[in-house]
């Protein structure tokens, strides 16, 4: 026999070692290769090598899978024994256990809440089988010097891009059609009469293209005659209850000789979208409303025009035809600057913010922010658990060392080590349960969501849950794990100081690294709440408060108008009014856009976009409202049209002398004089820079009556306009609004963030100090002697406090050094979104700083002064 | 009380059958014999692991062998408790098989 053919009768082949290895412990593994081998042997030498490793590959085959299942078996033994004495660790630790889990479980629900609400903002117009192919026409138009970016377009530009654009399967127009007091008279019974705000008329091709789930009649021509309304099932039940609503009729005030028909019922829509409809009107109703063919306009911004592009087609190869299409499409006005864009649907909720927008969008900026700021506090807490651990397992480097001494592995510490992490990590997890249910109402009242603890109880809620706590175990627990057992044993049980001072410096640097987390987010607040001030009490040019605005329409606003305005000046009269006007818009609302054309301006293309809002004679003085030039508006009989400017629009307009130009509107075609100019103020949000406005002597046109009241007399007053109402026109729904409330509701997006942030801020401060509690404590559990010795030799309690806290305070004032100024540098850079904003104030640095050092003091100083006062016999008697 | 397992009470019954040469391989030999079934050298670990576990047998490495490419046998020894073990089960044998029971499946 060959040497090499006796190594191979004598060897078992190395791949089933390595096979036997990998599933077995070492003296396990030991034994099994033993036994293998000699058998092998025996059977090599018996029967010959061919068949001997026929059957050491046959027992192989049989015995792994026993091999492994055996494994498995021992480990799950392992592991409940590792549980088990992570439970004795943790109840013996009860202050540990207690910061851990109050840290992390704070910061888990608060991270949950941040989740579930960003998963909401991503999943805008998701529940539209369709809406990755769904865009938004967008159009830029360029009037002179001013530049309007519409989300609307013209009522033609829909058929239009339908017929030139093989790419679009097709075009579908919605026109938002206000809030409008609908009525429904029953055979039977008073009529039922609501305020509607959520109606649209819609294209034929709308309900399809949105996949609308049609309950009661059909897609196809539910929407092609004129007067046919498609609803929701909530809306029918409203008007009609458990009737069958087809073929019934519905009243819009104003339009009341032109009664809706409903032609059908659709599922409510309860995904989320930037568009909240509740009912749809056919189209050609537009028309026969406005009384002329609205539908093919031109020009004018009335509809949002949605495309539907076909499979596979980029809206790129749209973009890049469309230049051509504005030229044809504007082929009668060749001085007109337009030019379209595609928005995907998907996009509008979260980065849109153009003129004309279906109502107020989100803002990824917040997304991203609130995501960081949770993420960040979870941050913090995970390195409470790492500075915990670290900071006492001085207490536990003799516990290891014996561990060790005894036989276990390192692995097997880790191991430990982990499920200790684990469980910690576990029960916290019930703890921000706990705290969710506290959370979830809080948090829908700030944001006027509808949250529910079940929105977390999905599979792939509880898997992501899973996932991060089994993640959060692994951040928390292993650097600790790593640390505390790298001991050589005779060195952990001899010693009983902290093992390695790099660990130390860590610490110090993650505390660091938590204050500055907390002074930022404390800086943000301050400076948030500075500006959400400023919008509030920032001088307007005008007086919003203890303004009534009632909503005209129907019978109410014919009264109005009638009779010289005898019922306007009859509520003048009433006690405690200062002042009635009409207006056609509300303050904090976009007012119309239009254009002022001097006579004899050869094309009117070139001139500036100004707002118009149409009023009367007591607008000026009942706003509050400076005339700088000329007059106001006057009563009496022989009421002309004029205008009035602001200073803006004088200056954007290149008038030197204003007073007596002779002008045209886009609207009106007499033409009618200038005759004052007011100083500009803030008919807006302060988001944006004052726009040049005018003022229109047109009181028919009015959509409010604004009534001034004295201040505390505002409850008084809206009883008497109620009942004068109800006088006048005893049919009419009144609905009214506060001018300062709608001017307010503006600033709506960063009242929400500022609550939010004010939670974070306050909760990343709280983490931390929790923390630093912790930290404190230990530190001063272990210089029990030092203190002892340091008393006993004369030092005072004040220097041993300074002692045992300045390391502390230290790290937060080096925080304040590095979270300040970048702070500065963000908030700065985010005030720069608003057009008036308020400085950061010296004050606002004095008050951040202050704040964390105050409450890191208050944290340090309770442990150092409790430790400080403690009579040196007791500690020194310790042992 | 730990009640043995079928293959524990035939592998400890082949641990005492060995007396001094219990090891892997006789273990796994014996237990073939005995069941008249070809055994792997997995199903034969597995209830010695947990038979060392539950403190019938004791185990102990003996000198490096050459035959075993110098590794030790891991020897097998019952334990008083593993005696009584087997005792017990003795017993509960005899009550399970009345003699009827004997005559009904010989």
């Amino acid at each position: 026999m060959s040497p090499a053919m006796n190594k191979r009768s004598q060897q078992i082949p190395r791949l089933g070692k390595a096979l036997l290895w990998l599933s077995l412990d070492d003296e396990e593994y030991d034994q099994a290769v033993g036994d293998f081998e000699e058998r092998f042997r025996r059977q090599a030498a018996e029967e010959g090598p061919a068949k001997a490793h026929g059957g050491f590959w046959a027992m192989l085959a049989r015995s792994l899978p026993l091999f492994m299942w055996d494994s498995l078996y021992w480990r799950g033994m392992m592991m409940k024994n590792n549980l088990k004495m992570a439970w004795r660790v943790i109840q013996r630790q009860k202050l540990y256990s207690f910061l851990n889990i109050l840290g992390l479980g704070v910061s888990l629900a608060c991270l949950l809440v941040i989740l579930v609400h960003v998963k909401g903002e991503l999943s805008y117009e998701a529940s539209f089988p369709k809406s990755d192919r769904i865009y938004r026409v967008r159009t830029d138009s360029q009037f002179g010097s001013t530049t309007r970016q519409w989300a609307a377009s013209a009522p033609a530009m829909g058929p239009e891009i339908e017929k030139a654009f093989p790419e679009v399967e097709s075009a579908a127009r919605l026109v938002a059609v206000g809030p409008r007091v609908i009525r429904h008279i029953p055979s039977q019974g008073p009529p039922r009469m609501f305020t509607e705000d959520r109606m649209f008329l819609a294209d034929e091709a709308f309900p399809a293209m949105f996949d609308l789930d049609y309950v009661k009649g059909g897609p196809g021509s539910s929407l092609r005659d004129p007067h046919s309304v498609v609803m929701t099932e909530s809306f029918a039940r409203k008007y009609f209850g458990g009737e069958d609503p087809i073929g019934k009729t519905l009243i819009v005030e104003d339009f009341k000789d032109q009664p809706l028909r409903v032609a059908g019922v659709v599922r409510d829509l309860h995904g989320r979208s930037h568009l909240k409809i509740d009912a749809l009107v056919s189209m050609p109703t537009f028309s026969a409303w406005a009384g002329f063919d609205i539908l093919s306009h031109r020009t004018l911004k009335a509809a949002y025009t949605f495309v539907l592009l076909r499979a596979g087609q980029r809206p790129e190869t749209f973009e890049a035809k469309a230049g051509a299409f504005m030229k044809a499409y504007h082929a009668a006005q060749p001085t007109r600057v337009e030019s379209i864009r595609l928005q995907p649907i998907r996009s509008i909720h979260l980065h849109s913010k153009l003129e004309g927008e279906a109502g107020a969008n989100g803002d990824i900026i917040y997304v991203i922010v609130f995501s960081g700021a949770a993420l960040l506090i979870l941050l913090i807490a995970v390195v409470n658990f790492i500075n915990l651990a670290t900071a006492q397992s001085f207490k536990r480097v003799k516990e290891m060392g014996v561990r060790k001494v005894i036989g276990a592995r390192r692995g097997q510490l880790i191991r430990q080590y982990l499920g200790e992490a684990g469980l910690l990590t576990a029960l916290s997890a019930v703890l921000a349960v706990v705290l969710l249910t506290f959370a979830i109402p809080f948090y829908n009242r700030m944001t006027g969501q509808a949250m529910s603890l079940g929105a977390f109880l999905t599979a792939g809620g509880a898997a992501g849950l899973l996932g991060l706590l089994i993640l959060l175990t692994f951040l928390a627990g292993l650097y600790p794990a790593f640390f505390t057992t790298a001991f050589r044993p005779a060195g952990m049980l001899k010693s009983a100081r902290t093992p390695g001072s790099a660990a130390a410096l860590l610490r110090k640097g993650l505390v660091v690294f938590q204050f500055v987390v907390s002074i930022f987010l404390v800086f943000g607040t301050i400076t948030m709440a500075g500006q959400l001030r400023f919008f509030r009490r920032a001088d307007l040019g005008f007086e919003k408060r203890n303004v009534i605005a009632v909503d005209l329409y129907g019978d109410l606003s014919e009264k109005m108008a009638a009779g010289a305005g005898a019922l306007k000046a009859e509520i003048e009269r009433y006690s405690g009014v200062t002042g009635v006007a009409l207006t056609s818009q509300l303050f904090g609302t976009r007012f119309s856009n239009e254009r002022l054309t001097p006579v004899g301006t050869p094309d009117k293309n070139v001139l500036p976009m100004l707002r118009f809002l149409r009023v009367d004679e007591g607008f000026i003085r009942t706003a509050g409202l400076t005339i700088v030039q000329g007059r106001g508006f006057e009563a009496g009989p022989d009421r002309k049209p004029a205008y009035i400017i602001s200073e803006s629009t004088a200056a954007i307009m290149g008038f030197e002398q204003p007073l007596g130009l002779e002008c045209l509107s886009d609207v009106h075609d007499g033409q009618a004089p200038i005759i004052g100019v007011i100083k500009d103020f803030h008919f807006a949000s302060l988001h944006s820079p004052i726009e040049p406005l005018v003022l229109e002597f047109s009181p028919g046109n009015a959509g409010y009556l604004l009534v001034r009241v004295q201040e505390g007399r505002v409850p008084e007053v809206l009883e008497y306009l109620k009942r004068k109402v109800s006088e006048v026109s005893p049919d009419h729904l009144f609905s009214y609004s506060l001018v300062d409330e709608v001017f307010d509701r503006n600033y709506r997006s960063e009242d929400q963030s500022y609550a939010l942030f004010k939670v974070f801020a306050g909760l990343a401060l709280f983490v931390a100090c929790l923390g630093l509690f912790g930290l404190s404590v230990f530190a001063a559990e272990r210089r029990v002697k030092e203190i002892g010795i340091r008393k006993a030799l004369g030092a005072s309690a004040g220097s041993v406090c300074l002692l045992l806290s300045g390391t502390f305070l230290r790290g937060v004032i080096l925080a304040n050094v590095i979270a300040l100024p970048l702070a500065f540098l963000a908030m700065r850079k985010w005030l720069t979104n608003f057009a008036y904003h308020t400085g950061i104030p010296a004050g606002t640095f004095i008050a951040s700083a202050a704040l964390a050092v105050l409450f890191a003091a208050l944290t340090v100083g309770y442990q150092a002064l409790r430790s400080a006062r403690q009579n040196p016999v007791d500690s020194l008697r310790y042992e | 009380m730990n009640m043995l397992s079928r293959s524990e009470e035939i592998v400890l019954l082949a641990v005492w059958k060995l007396r001094d040469n219990a090891y892997g391989v006789p273990v796994r030999d014996q237990v073939s014999k005995d069941t008249r079934q070809e055994w792997s050298f997995g199903a034969v670990y597995k209830p010695l692991k947990q038979l060392l576990h539950k403190g019938f047998v004791e185990k102990t490495a003996s000198e490096p062998f050459a035959e075993r490419g110098g590794r030790s046998k891991y020897m097998y020894t019952l334990t008083p408790a593993g005696r009584t073990a087997l005792r017990e089960v003795r017993k509960i044998h005899r009550a399970l098989w009345t003699e009827e029971c004997e005559a009904a499946f010989k």
